[in-house]
């Protein structure tokens, strides 16, 4: 299921993303803002097509504006971002027709991320209106094509959002995304907000999603368990910056990050021989605000491993053979499973 | 006259999962509407209302005889005091003449016709008080959208500008202006618009607020829709329900702003008749106190209208279930 | 600390803003629309170069900004202009005037909210009786109501009336005298009938109020008591008057405070009426007199004084909610 090497060589990158940083101005003074949120600090990393690539973290580390800066909802603060090698970083809204057109979103909220007051006809057909592609009539039936494709009843599409269960309005949110036949989709937690049947349902609807139409993902989420079963490879964040990257693989075998280890630590997974032989690093306490980061590696204050360089120095980002790479001073061992 | 500070008001969001009954919110609206009695009671008066200013005025001009400035010598008694309701003007002899013009609501202090003049005075104070809430509403919605949408320094300054206009005495600003402009129906338009708007404007700023975060508006960004398109096409059907149950109690309170206006002589010109005139054309010279319905029916009729506009407003604002109150 | 210096910024901002609105309305707009200061004092029959002359005279031949600037620096100084046709400072017109609408508004103030909270906390408690029905519909024809009618019927009812010896047109016998029909006694030359004076104005302004807050209150109420917080209380044990003053004052309070504050510059307007109506000399009074005696330095006065006063009321409100509830004060964000 996992085809991590099929696009690894010589096909140019879909997405390059580099030294990305996203901070916003918060806070009320007097005389203006009072303190910076150091949202995303220095991402980089590509992304083949067809590839998954998981962007997993716990809650405010960044994973949510890097999709939105992917998708130029966000204008980043700095960095590069390349899109079928075009800089879209910067360029006004009137370029960027080819990234709309090209990536889109499937967002985290069924409920929110569809108008109640349009039928659902309309939102899925909004961005071929807004591209004005086709006549009214090419249009619905470009709609009802997507319904089917997405496993809904075409007959349905008259109908508003609150008539559908959680999981159907997730594919009409899908079907939307669909619509322009967009070579990347970047989901944004697309199933933490469904019950647990519902999620098998849509990562099914997802994966054969991605055979038909050769889709790449940007997969935003929390939940390890669907990226050992749906992702080619993992970026693993934390305050704004990027602990590890690895292939699926290599990830759940061998973390090289103390932090992966501790994730992973947190997550079961039904096989007794790997997780005794992980080890117990447990997570303690919250992450920190990203108003204030730490100094050095974001990680230090929780990390079992950390030392005084780790207070003083952020680690860069270091390869480790092949597509595995860490930011940590004092990594974990390669580990020999048996 | 109590001039209410606008509280957020809730939007109706999706209401119920329920995927398997096709109600539409239209029909769930109205079902609730025609359930509630006193509004529809409200509704019907306002509309009779209505259909009296326009029409019924000059019907019952015609069928009377009496003209709304006509004036009937004969209208008033011996001593000078206008007649009570279903009254005949006075005769030679000074007692009523049963043949002679017959005044179902009594006469006023020019003994002029008192129902007429109220018929004819529904024009005045509606028009003034629905046109110059139509012009607030547009003003308010504009300034509102563009504050709640773009946030940030824009906001602060709309909203600054905002509080700091509720600060004003609106009142007695408004004596002065109109004053300055004089009377007159368009400048009452003005005047109460200009001190009326921000109602409006911060609703719909805080509504437009909440609604900015949501997360299909970032859908639509996402699609690449124009910051206008968006305003237009997903913000705006959004803020139709409130901004309705607004815009009612709004217009009570205009009407009664305008009452006061012509009560001081500033709004429409004499000798237009206008609720607000007669009534004070009954108070000064304290010409109550000898005739109490010269100035019981032009208030009466005014308390009236005016509750039955909150009272719409209140049965509204039930029907579309919009959280909050208006206060 | 900081949200003082802050909303008190603020309040400067208000203060200049209002001052250069009333200084924009009467005299560039009145010169604009031909009845300049100039104009008026010197006279009908002046000529052209007269009123020049005046207009020199008087300093309303200088560019706009500096007139405004020296007004702003005047009122500053205490010092609200001078009326030419009364011959004295406005200072002089407008403060007893004030002494006037402030006593009748105090009066009323107490009047609204000690008949508000109690209606509005029974019907809060007894929601959907007849009781409660009864006294919304009370409330939302108070709501309904304008002052500038309801004063007058008053009057006449409980004053004048009864002063006559009838009471709704039944004889009564006698002459009862409960209010006096109109006029002011100032509180220095005698209390008491100071407040006796006062009463049937502040009556007639209150009850509108009245209406209005008791709507708030019983509104506030029913969403509380359905609150979380009230219901841990309840199932521990409080009473329900221990929950009502401890627990729903905290947050009753503060709004009734909030609104006042806001409510100012609309009980201004409605004082106007009052004033006219009962003949008491208060800024409503004076203004409204100036208006119609074309005497535009008492009327810019006025205005200027009544929206500080009202700046200061919303100011004083709102720092007074934010010494009362902690959440106001934190900085967003």
């Amino acid at each position: 299921m996992v085809t991590a090497e099929k696009h690894r060589n010589g096909t140019p990158a879909l997405l390059s993303v580099s030294g990305l940083v996203k901070e916003f101005p918060v806070g009320r003074g007097l005389f203006g803002t009072r303190g910076v949120v150091h949202a995303v600090q220095g991402v980089s990393f590509s992304l083949s097509s067809g590839e998954t690539l998981a962007v997993v973290g716990e809650s405010g580390c960044g994973k949510s504006t890097l999709a939105r800066c992917v998708l130029r909802l966000l204008v980043p603060t700095a960095g590069t971002i390349m899109f079928e090698g075009i800089d879209i970083t910067d360029a006004p809204t009137s370029q960027l027709r080819r990234l709309r057109r090209d990536a889109a979103m499937v967002f985290q909220d069924p409920f929110g991320s569809l108008n109640p007051r349009l039928r659902v006809a309309s939102s899925v057909g909004e961005p071929l209106r807004e591209a004005r592609i086709g006549s009214k009539r090419e249009i619905d039936t470009r709609v009802r094509e997507l319904f089917t494709q997405v496993g809904l009843n075409p007959e349905h599409f008259s109908r508003f959002p609150h008539e559908f269960s959680g999981g159907q309005r997730q594919r009409i949110g899908i079907a939307r995304a669909l619509a322009l036949h967009p070579k990347l989709l970047v989901c944004d937690e697309p199933v933490s907000a469904l019950d647990v049947s519902a999620q098998a349902q849509i990562l099914n609807l997802l994966g054969d999603l991605r055979d038909e139409l050769d889709l790449s993902y940007l997969f935003i989420t929390h939940n390890l368990d669907i990226v050992r079963r749906f992702c080619d490879r993992v970026l693993v964040m934390y305050l704004g910056r990027v602990m590890e990257t690895a292939t699926v693989t290599e990830l759940f075998a061998a973390p090289r990050h103390p932090y992966t280890a501790a994730l992973l630590a947190a997550t079961p997974i039904p096989n007794p021989r790997l997780m005794r032989a992980r080890g117990r690093t447990p997570l303690t306490g919250d992450p920190p605000s990203p108003l204030s980061p730490p100094t050095g590696c974001p990680f230090h204050p929780r990390c079992p491993r950390a030392q005084q360089r780790c207070r003083d120095e952020v680690p860069p980002l270091t390869p480790s053979g092949g597509s595995h790479s860490f930011a940590c001073h004092f990594p974990l061992e390669p580990a020999t499973t048996s | 006259m109590s001039i209410g500070s606008g509280q957020t008001v809730g939007i109706a969001g999706p209401v119920a999962v329920d995927p398997t009954v096709d109600i539409s919110f239209r029909a769930r609206f109205l079902r609730r509407l025609l359930a509630d009695r006193a509004t529809i009671v409200a509704a019907v008066y306002l509309v009779v209302l209505l259909l009296l200013a326009t029409i019924g005025a000059p019907i019952a001009a015609a069928l009377t005889g009496h003209g709304p400035d006509r004036q009937f010598f004969n209208g008033l008694n011996l001593n000078g005091i206008p007649l009570s309701p279903f009254s005949h003007e006075i005769g030679n002899n000074g007692q009523p003449d049963p043949h002679g013009a017959f005044f179902i609501l009594g006469t006023d202090r020019l003994g002029r016709d008192m129902l007429v003049r109220l018929l004819y005075g529904a024009r005045a104070t509606l028009a003034v008080g629905i046109g110059a809430t139509a012009v607030a509403l547009v003003v308010g919605l504009v300034l509102g959208m563009i504050a709640g949408y773009f946030g940030g320094k824009l906001d602060a300054v709309i909203s600054r500008g905002i509080e700091t206009a509720m600060a004003f005495p609106s009142m007695l600003f408004a004596i002065g202006l109109a004053a300055v402009l004089g009377p007159g129906l368009v400048n009452s338009i003005i005047v109460i618009a200009l001190f009326s708007w921000y109602y409006p404007a911060r609703i719909v700023r805080n509504a437009v607020r909440s609604l900015r975060g949501e997360q299909f508006v970032e859908a639509a960004r996402s699609i690449g829709l124009g910051h206008f398109t968006i305003m237009r096409r997903h913000l705006l059907p959004q803020l139709t329900a409130p901004l309705i149950v607004y815009a009612t109690g709004v217009v009570a309170l205009n009407i009664l702003f305008e009452a006061g206006l012509s009560y001081l002589g500033l709004g429409v010109r004499p000798p237009t008749p206008d609720w607000g005139q007669m009534i004070a054309d009954g108070v000064t010279s304290d010409l109550y106190r000898q005739q109490i319905w010269v100035a019981l029916i032009p208030g009466l009729v005014l308390v009236f209208t005016t509750l039955a506009f909150n009272q719409l407003g209140d049965g509204l604002r039930d029907a579309f279930a919009v959280r909050g109150s208006i206060r | 600390m900081k949200f003082v210096a802050r909303r008190l910024l603020i309040a400067v901002g208000q203060v200049l803003l209002v001052t250069l609105l009333a200084y924009l309305l009467f005299y560039v707009i009145s010169a604009a629309t031909g009845a300049s200061p100039a104009q008026r004092v010197a006279g009908h029959a002046a000529t052209p170069a007269q009123i020049a002359r005046v207009a020199h005279l008087l300093g309303t031949d200088k560019p706009f900004y500096v007139q405004y600037l020296n007004f702003v620096d005047h009122i500053i100084h205490g010092n609200f202009g001078y009326s030419f046709l009364q011959r004295r400072p406005v200072t002089q017109i407008i403060l007893p005037a004030a002494g006037v609408s402030m006593s009748l508004i105090l009066v009323s103030v107490v009047m609204w909210i000690l008949m508000a909270v109690p209606i509005g906390l029974v019907a809060a408690l007894h929601p959907r009786t007849f009781t409660d029905r009864f006294l919304t519909i009370c409330a939302q024809v108070a709501i309904a109501t304008p002052v500038f009618w309801l004063a007058p019927i008053l009057s006449y009812l409980l004053a004048f009336e009864p002063n006559q010896g009838r009471f709704l047109g039944i004889s009564l016998g006698t002459s009862v005298n409960i209010f006096p029909i109109e006029g002011w006694v100032s509180l220095t030359s005698n209390p008491w009938q100071w407040l006796h004076h006062l009463l049937l104005p502040g009556l007639a302004l209150a009850l509108g109020f009245t209406g209005f807050y008791a709507r708030f209150v019983r509104a506030l109420v029913l969403e509380q008591l359905d609150e979380d917080y009230v219901r841990t209380a309840r199932s521990k044990g409080a009473g329900r008057p221990r929950v009502l003053r401890a627990h729903i004052g905290r947050v009753v309070a503060p709004s009734i405070i909030t609104l006042l504050g806001l409510d100012v510059g609309a009980a201004i307007g409605a004082v106007l009426f009052v004033e006219l109506i009962f003949g008491l000399p208060g800024l409503g009074f004076v203004a409204v007199n100036s208006i119609q005696n074309l005497d535009y330095p008492v009327t810019v006065g006025v205005v200027t004084f009544t929206g500080l006063l009202t700046v200061g009321a919303m100011t004083l409100s709102d720092l007074a909610v934010a010494a009362l509830d902690p959440r106001v004060r934190r900085p967003v964000g």
